[in-house]
Order: C-alpha cells, then sequence, then structure tokens
C-alpha cells in the first residue's frame, strides 16, 4: 500500500510539472505538447479505432512472430544444449549474434520478402529468437538432471521426454528469457513497423510525426509502454510466480 | 571399493567373491495376507531375471578416472530380492543405475532373461536415492507417469493410480504437490510411482531411509514381496 502511496505522489507530480511547463508555454505545442493535447489524442484515436486498429495489427504480427521464434528457439537452444558439437560451434555465434540490432535485419528481409509481412515477421522473429534459444539452453543446463534421468526411467523417450519431462522440468528456469523473448521482440517489431509503413502502432508514430501531431507521438508512446508493461508485468510475472509456486521453489504463503 | 552384495535370503556373500547369488526362498517373504508365495516350478524362472557380466564402471572426474564399479557378475532370479550393502560412496547407486539402464558400462553387459539390454526400459525401475519426483505434477500424476508413457488407458491408469495409493498411505494426498508432503511422504510417492508401473525388475535405492518402522512394515514390504514374477534388487 505503501509502495503504491509513492508512486501516485511520483506521477502526480510527473504530471503537475508537464501541467506547468505547458502552461508557461516556453515551447510550441507541436515540439512541447500539452498533457491535455495529448489526452485528447489519445481518446480520439481510441474512438475513431485507428489505435484499435493499429493494436490489433500489432498484436496479430507479435504473436506470431513470437509464437515462431518461441517454437524455433526451443528446438535449437535444446538441440545446443544437448549437443557438444553443437554448443562448441553454434553456442558461441548465437551470443555474438545477439550483440546485433534486430532492425539490421531489416534491410536484408526487405530484399527476400519484399515489403510484406513477412519482412516485419522476420525482424521480429530474429529480434526474439537468440533470447530465446539462449534462455532455453541455459534453462536446460540449470535444470536438476535428476529428472531426465527419473523420466527415461519411466520410460519417456525422444519427444515425449522433451514433452513431458525436460520442457516442464526447465519451464522456471526459461520463463524469465522468454520474457525477455517478448520485450525483445516488441522492440523489433515496433521498429520495424516505424521504417515500414503498413498499418500497426510503429506506422501510428511515424504518421505522427509526418503530420508534426506531437500529441499523437506522445499518444502512441504512451500506447506502446503501456501494452509492454501488462504483457510484462501482468502475463509474464503471473506466469513465473505461478510457476514457481506450482514447481515448489517459493516458500508456501 | 565395490559394494558387497548381499542375499536377502540366503548367506550374505561378501566383498570380492562375486559369484551369482542363492535363489531365494520366498516364502519366507511371505506374508499374512494372500496366497503363500512359492517360486514358480516351470524352468522359465531358472534363467535369471537379471544378470550382470563381468560389468565395469568408471567415471571420468577431470582427466582422472575413478573406477566405481569393477568388474561384477552377479545373477538374481524372479523372486529373489537381493540387497547390496556397503559404506557411503561405494558404488551402490551406481551398481543400480547400470542396471536400470542410465549409465552404459565400461565394460560387460546387462542381461534381462539372458538377453542383453541397452538403455532403459520400463522392465527395469528405479526409486532413486534423490526420488526424482516430478514438481509440476501431483501426486496422482506423479504415480501415473510411467503408465502413462506405456501406453495404458486413462480408465486403467485411475484405478492403478488410486490403488497404489491408497497402497502407500496416500489417498487423500493425490491432488497435492510433492513439495507439499513431508520426506517420508515423498519416498511413498515414489515407491507407488515405481510400483504401479509393474516392472519385473524392481530397483531401489536406500528406499526405506526415511520411512518409520511402522510404514515399513506394514504396507510397502508387504507388497513388494508378494510378487513372485519380479527381481528385487535394493541398495
Ligand atoms: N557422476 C559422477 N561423476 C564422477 N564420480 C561419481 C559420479 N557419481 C558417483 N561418483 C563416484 O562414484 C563412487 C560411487 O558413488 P555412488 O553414488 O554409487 O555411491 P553409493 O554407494 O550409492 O553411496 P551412498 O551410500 O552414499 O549413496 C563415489 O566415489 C563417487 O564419488
Ligand atoms: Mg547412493
Amino acid at each position: 500500500m505503501k509502495r503504491a502511496a509513492r508512486q501516485v505522489i511520483f506521477y502526480a507530480i510527473l504530471i503537475t510539472l508537464w501541467v506547468l511547463l505547458a502552461k508557461l508555454k516556453i515551447w510550441p505545442p507541436y515540439i512541447f505538447p500539452t498533457p491535455w493535447g495529448v489526452l485528447e489524442a489519445l481518446t480520439g484515436g481510441f474512438k475513431d479505432r485507428s489505435f484499435w486498429i493499429a493494436i490489433a495489427v500489432s498484436m496479430k504480427r507479435m504473436l506470431l512472430g513470437y509464437g515462431i521464434s518461441v517454437a524455433l528457439g526451443m528446438v535449437l537452444g535444446l538441440g545446443v544444449a544437448s549437443n557438444k558439437f553443437l554448443e562448441e560451434t553454434m553456442g558461441g555465434l548465437l551470443v555474438s549474434l545477439q550483440s546485433l540490432p534486430s532492425i539490421c535485419w531489416l534491410p536484408l528481409a526487405v530484399l527476400w520478402f519484399g515489403l510484406t509481412e513477412k519482412a516485419i515477421l522476420f525482424v521480429v522473429v530474429m529480434g526474439s529468437l537468440l533470447s530465446v534459444t539462449i534462455a532455453m539452453e541455459d534453462g536446460r543446463k540449470q535444470m536438476p538432471k535428476i529428472y531426465g534421468m527419473a523420466g527415461r526411467n519411466l520410460g519417456a523417450r525422444r519427444f515425449k521426454l522433451f514433452w513431458h519431462v525436460l520442457l516442464p522440468a526447465s519451464l522456471p528456469y526459461i520463463v524469465t528469457g522468454l520474457k525477455q523473448g517478448w520485450a525483445f521482440a516488441w522492440r523489433s517489431l515496433i521498429s520495424g513497423e516505424m521504417i515500414f509503413v503498413s498499418l500497426g502502432l510503429g506506422q501510428l508514430l511515424m504518421m505522427g510525426r509526418d503530420l508534426s501531431d506531437m500529441s499523437q507521438v506522445i499518444a502512441v508512446m504512451i500506447l506502446i509502454i503501456a501494452i509492454g508493461y501488462i504483457v510484462d508485468g501482468l502475463v509474464f510475472k503471473t506466469v513465473e510466480r505461478r510457476l514457481q509456486n506450482k514447481w515448489g521453489l517459493t516458500p508456501a504463503t | 571399493m565395490t559394494p558387497n552384495l548381499h542375499n536377502a535370503a540366503s548367506q550374505p556373500s561378501f566383498a570380492g567373491e562375486h559369484r551369482s547369488t542363492t535363489r531365494a526362498s520366498a516364502a519366507r517373504w511371505k506374508t499374512g495376507a494372500g496366497p503363500a508365495v512359492l517360486p514358480l516350478p516351470h524352468a522359465a524362472s531358472e534363467t535369471p531375471k537379471v544378470s550382470l557380466q563381468g560389468i565395469s564402471l568408471s567415471y571420468k572426474t577431470n582427466g582422472s578416472r575413478l573406477l566405481a564399479i569393477d568388474n561384477i557378475d552377479l545373477k538374481v532370479r524372479a523372486g529373489e530380492f537381493l540387497c547390496i550393502v556397503g559404506p557411503s560412496g561405494c558404488g551402490k547407486s551406481t551398481l543400480l543405475h547400470l542396471i536400470a539402464g542410465l549409465h552404459k558400462p565400461t565394460s560387460g553387459h546387462v542381461l534381462i532373461d539372458d538377453k542383453v539390454v541397452e538403455g532403459t526400459g520400463t522392465d527395469r525401475i528405479l526409486i532413486f536415492q534423490e526420488l526424482g519426483l516430478f514438481p509440476w505434477l501431483t501426486v496422482g500424476q506423479n504415480v501415473e507417469f510411467g503408465m502413462k508413457m506405456k501406453g495404458l488407458s486413462t480408465a486403467e491408469r485411475e484405478e492403478k493410480t488410486r490403488y497404489y495409493l491408497r497402497l502407500v498411505h496416500l489417498s487423500q494426498f493425490k491432488d497435492s504437490y510433492t513439495h507439499q508432503l513431508s520426506g517420508g511422504m515423498r519416498q511413498r510417492v515414489a515407491l507407488a510411482r515405481a510400483l504401479a508401473t509393474e516392472p519385473d525388475v524392481l530397483l531401489m535405492d536406500e528406499p526405506f531411509a526415511a520411512l518409520d518402522a511402522q510404514t515399513r512394515d506394514l504396507s510397502c514390504v508387504v507388497h513388494i514381496s508378494s510378487r513372485s514374477d519380479q527381481a528385487r534388487i535394493s541398495g
């Protein structure tokens, strides 16, 4: 409760400062927007459904791209974790590729796929695939060996072993990586959409710039932050807590 | 160091001897419940259920090799109960892991019914020293796991799960998670999980360490000893 109160006070001060600065009119509103202007842009965007459409388009791309990279990353991570040769070769490559900002894949994607939905998906997948793969690999290594042995002992083999034992056993260890993968995917998507004009939140942001509508720019930025926060803070935190409770990793309350 | 092979129902054989153990008299393990359990009369019981031929295993530990099991031969027939005793670190767990197929022997073979086996199989179920219960599954789902892997029908699995949970007095904990149980209760879950898979060879790595004497006498041992077609090896 105390923490919530402090946060309320903090944001109240922040908004008051903003209001004050806007009232002083040092800069014109297309450079420094007013809080009410942003609020208007937000409500307006939702009212004329352009925000809803952008959110739907962006989320659809996210789910698809993130889904692909989770599925691929699990296979890759598992391969790297369980094969000495792959670990020594691919392992290093994956880590070094991670230093490449995902937007660097865009030129390549555009040449391969043209200005299509596939190009955006490719950037999103490349943005999160590596962190999902590395998380999966770490998870498999951190996971106590006894589970794999117990699974094999009870007759689980190959896919069954992976699905019924190795995957659930390493879930609490990989969920953090999955969360990071989501955050990377989200960033890649927005940057991709900004360059690559075709609906979505990133494009809405660029449209605000083209129209010199600073209020819309800020409104969309708030939207991007809010969605990122909701998914991270609500979805992943809940999943993480649930997993840890169920796996007995936290003391029972 | 190698463990002594200690036949529960016959003279203990000591380290270095490693000769095949004598046939256990199953009647010794007979209990009040059910008909007398006698060794099977037909010839099949004469071929050993489990036999190890010149099994050795050495662990590679950063550069050096540690010989944990040195050339062990043993035979266990169906209906027999073999106890492996020895000080901590002498290789009891290693030997049981070898029979379960979780380790590959450096040399020698593991034979089941006179056939060389490699890798794991549901004919040999091991109760691990550290149990290895799955924390993401409930007690009931843990017990059900081996049966599910074997492809038993849902109805059959449910019935057997209920039966084996009652056997270890954990019926009311079917929907609990294993971290909500005590150490001894967990050990009983591991026992039920292994028994429910109904293996030909039951391998137990210090299975009763955390059980109280009452439970030890009453439920588990009664069951373990009531199948004449099963070989059991306990470390
Ligand atoms: N994975 C491993 N890598 C290297 N050495 C090992 C490994 N597992 C066991 N050892 C060694 O092999 C020997 C036998 O170990 P094992 O676990 O079989 O003993 P144990 O008889 O079961 O002992 P305890 O009664 O304490 O359980 C020990 O000296 C141990 O240090
Ligand atoms: Mg041991």
